[in-house]
């Protein structure tokens, strides 16, 4: 170590040398962290600006998604139905017109379920699990999976 | 050489130096000139705005899913003042194709203040007519490219707004259960009114920042709430379709018919008259005269009349004053507090029990057993069936009618034998049915209602029938419906439907006048009943006002019952009583 410092106080020149080649490494450093920070920030601006025009995007759907379901019932009201039943020769069968069997497992029908039949929900399900389970979720399933097999 | 290196290492040192020092001197001095505020001002500005969310209003459904009330688009047309050129032409085009007045668009053009930059002229304008108008603003724009001078057609200035407004589908179906929106996005009258904080939902202001990285700050504003209700669409329909043919036929001023399931309080049809398009609210002024016309079922109190005596004898069974064989002598008449209490036809009816003091509906008979009951007994059953009290169905505006009782400034001792069969008592239809649902629900009063679900947030809630209390014993409720049964089922009733044992009862009550005595020209003529009596799915109730044809409801209300009972077995798919107890022997 003595012999490596009377080398360097013999040659001023390698002590800048040294100098320069720190402040150098200093520059390049900070450069590629600025060109890291400058790339995230890039891209989550771009990111950004993309979920601003879905969200518009969005918007735009649920207005026009509004307007179809309002059409759509436009189309299927009552008295819409009865004018196209009428135009068919139809009539709404009378009691004596009205014959009753007994199907097994017959099942009277339930008020909506509007979530159960709504596209919304179905989106929500094309997410795969992966990326909404928790790690114990995952070690859940996977044990399940092992049993299973 | 090195001193000349160091004398330009120095300068160069010296000049970012001082380019350094000016940009940090320029920089305090822009701070604190007088110019500060408004380059913070242009900053903020440039940051981001504030903008006002109004969430699109929920929508509303029938049981079913058909969608009773939905949002559409429409246009909100205005001007930027400073681009008029030819205020004239944008009058004459939004009056010939909006049938807005010329007047009133050219005043509110030309009289604005300094300050104003932008005029709404009109509002709720349909698609077409909106890409209409900027058809004819783009046609006159490329016309105006070619032309010069003044006094040229130009719609230059105009400017279009979408946004959702309240639709109504089904148009004037179920209208009176429904209510509507104004133009200030408020609900008026029935689901609409009573839900409006629901179906609106909360408008927001919203800081949206201009700069994409800050895009998560922008909170999410929810839609207002969708309400599925218990209304059936094609019974309302249907049951709107045989009020309207009654009034006809009978010759009726107004009337209503209520169906409910009197299992769990749903409300499955209400029917209305008069109702009001929906999607043409400027007739609202000529079809009501007040308020409570909106929807009688909730709305307009009256006296029932004979529809009460089921209450009054749901009392006495429970209380032991009477059972279904106590024998009465009928004489015809009955004085009491000074007055007469005469039959509905003025005759003796001679010797009978219960079930035939009901099924000849003898104000005689049931004045009598309310004497015997004594007021306190009479008028806390009363209260426990909720008379007098509003019933808290969910709509907008209901009323409580009036049940005068001992210790009122006008109530006279004949009232305790008035009230008895319904006279001096005013209810609404809804009140009777809560208090009936006690007697068909083995003596379990349920609460009427129609919101069945919500969804919000992409769940959907749904809401467990409420109990409204239990006024008389289930032993009670049983015997009474029997009675009753019994008592409809003769020859001759026009309530009756084959193949399904019913139970029901008449009312055909004089119309107080203004001069405080009844008019016997002129009748409300009501029926209540329910069914099958096993197994009761549904309850009718039918008020039809001052029917000219009969002025009694056995001639009137009784066959609009049986009209009414007969398409709600249909579309709710009840099959006669032989198939159904069939069927359950055989499960």
């Amino acid at each position: 170590m003595t012999h490596f410092n009377q080398h360097i106080q013999q040659a001023p020149w390698r002590t800048r040398r040294q100098m320069v080649g720190t402040i150098l490494a200093a520059i390049v450093g900070v450069s590629m962290i600025a060109a890291l920070y400058l790339n995230i920030t890039a891209r989550t601006t771009l990111v950004g600006r993309e979920i601003q025009n879905l969200e518009w995007e969005t918007s735009n759907l649920k207005e026009e998604n509004a307007n179809l379901k309002t059409e759509l019932a436009q189309l299927l009201s009552y008295d819409e139905l009865f004018k196209r039943s009428n135009a068919l020769h139809f009539h709404r069968a009378t009691a004596a017109e009205t014959h009753y069997l007994v199907v097994p497992g017959y099942e009277s029908k339930e008020p909506v379920n509007l979530i159960h039949n709504s596209a919304t929900n179905s989106q929500n399900n094309i997410l795969s699990e992966v990326y909404t389970q928790s790690l114990f979720d995952w070690f859940g399933q996977r044990m399940q999976g092992g049993t299973r097999r | 050489m090195r001193r000349e290196y160091a004398w330009r290492s120095t300068t160069i040192v010296s000049i970012f130096a001082l380019i350094g020092i000016a940009i940090i001197v320029q920089m305090v001095r822009i701070q604190i000139s007088p110019e500060a505020a408004d380059f913070r001002d242009l900053v903020q500005r440039n940051k981001g705005w504030v903008e006002t969310v109004f969430p699109a209003r929920g929508e509303i459904y029938d049981r079913n899913g058909n969608l009773i009330a939905g949002n559409q688009t429409v246009f909100e047309i205005g001007v930027t003042l400073e681009q008029v050129e030819n205020p004239q032409s944008i009058a004459e085009t939004l009056t010939t194709i909006l049938d807005a007045d010329y007047v009133n668009i050219l005043d509110k053009i030309n009289n604005v203040t300094e300050e104003q930059i932008y005029v709404m002229l009109v509002d709720y304008v349909s698609v077409e007519d909106a890409q209409e108008i900027e058809r004819i603003k783009l046609a006159l724009e490329e016309e105006n490219a070619e032309k010069t001078g003044e006094g040229l057609r130009s719609l230059a200035g105009l400017h279009f707004r979408e946004h959702l407004a309240r639709s109504y589908p089904e148009k004037s179906i179920a209208s009176n259960i429904i209510g509507f929106v104004n133009q200030s996005e408020r609900g008026f009258f029935g689901i609409e009114e009573k839900y409006n904080d629901l179906l609106a939902g909360n408008p927001v202001q919203v800081w949206i920042p201009a700069d994409p990285n800050r895009v998560e700050e922008v909170p999410h504003v929810p839609d207002g709430t969708t309400l599925i209700l218990t209304i059936d669409r094609e019974l309302q329909a249907a049951t709107e379709n045989i009020l309207d043919r009654s009034l006809y036929d009978y010759g009726a001023e107004a009337g209503t018919i209520v169906i409910m399931n009197p299992r769990n309080g749903e409300i499955l049809a209400m029917a209305s008259t008069p109702r009001l398009n929906l999607t043409d609210l400027s007739d609202y002024n000529l079809i009501f005269d007040s308020a409570s016309e909106f929807n009688r079922a909730v709305n307009m109190p009256y006296e029932p009349g004979s529809v009460f005596k089921i209450l009054t004898m749901a009392a006495a069974l429970d209380l032991g004053v009477v059972t279904p064989n106590t024998t009465y002598n009928d004489t015809g008449f009955y004085e009491i507090g000074g007055a007469t209490i005469r039959n509905w036809d003025n005759n003796a009816w001679g010797l009978q029990d219960m079930t035939g003091c009901l099924r000849h509906s003898l104000n005689v008979c049931l004045a009598r057993i309310a004497v015997q009951m004594g007021t306190d007994d009479f008028y806390g059953y009363m209260n426990r069936f909720g008379i007098g009290h509003p019933t808290g169905i969910d709509l907008s505006g209901e009323a409580g009618g009036r049940l005068r009782v001992p210790g009122d400034s006008d109530w006279y001792s004949v009232d305790l034998a008035t009230n008895s069969f319904g006279q001096g008592v005013t209810a609404t239809p809804i009140q009777l049915m809560m208090a009936a649902s006690s007697i068909a629900n083995e003596g379990t009063m349920v609460t009427p209602h129609l919101l069945y679900g919500m969804v919000r947030d992409n769940k959907q809630y749904n809401f467990p029938p409420q109990d409204a209390g239990r006024p008389i014993s289930r032993e009670t409720a049983i015997v009474l419906n029997e009675m009753l049964a019994n008592s409809l089922n003769v020859e001759g009733s026009q309530a009756t439907l084959p193949d399904y044992r019913l139970v029901g009862k008449t009312g055909t009550a004089e119309i107080p006048t203004e001069y405080g005595s009844y008019s016997n020209a002129q009748t409300n003529a009501s029926f209540i009943g329910w069914g099958p009596v096993d197994d009761p799915q549904f309850m009718i109730y039918v008020w039809l006002e001052k029917p000219t044809l009969s002025i009694w409801a056995s001639y009137t209300a009784a066959p609009v019952f049986a009209d009414v009972a007969e398409i709600t077995t249909q579309i709710l798919n009840i099959p006669p009583d032989l198939i159904r107890l069939q069927y359950a022997a055989g499960q």
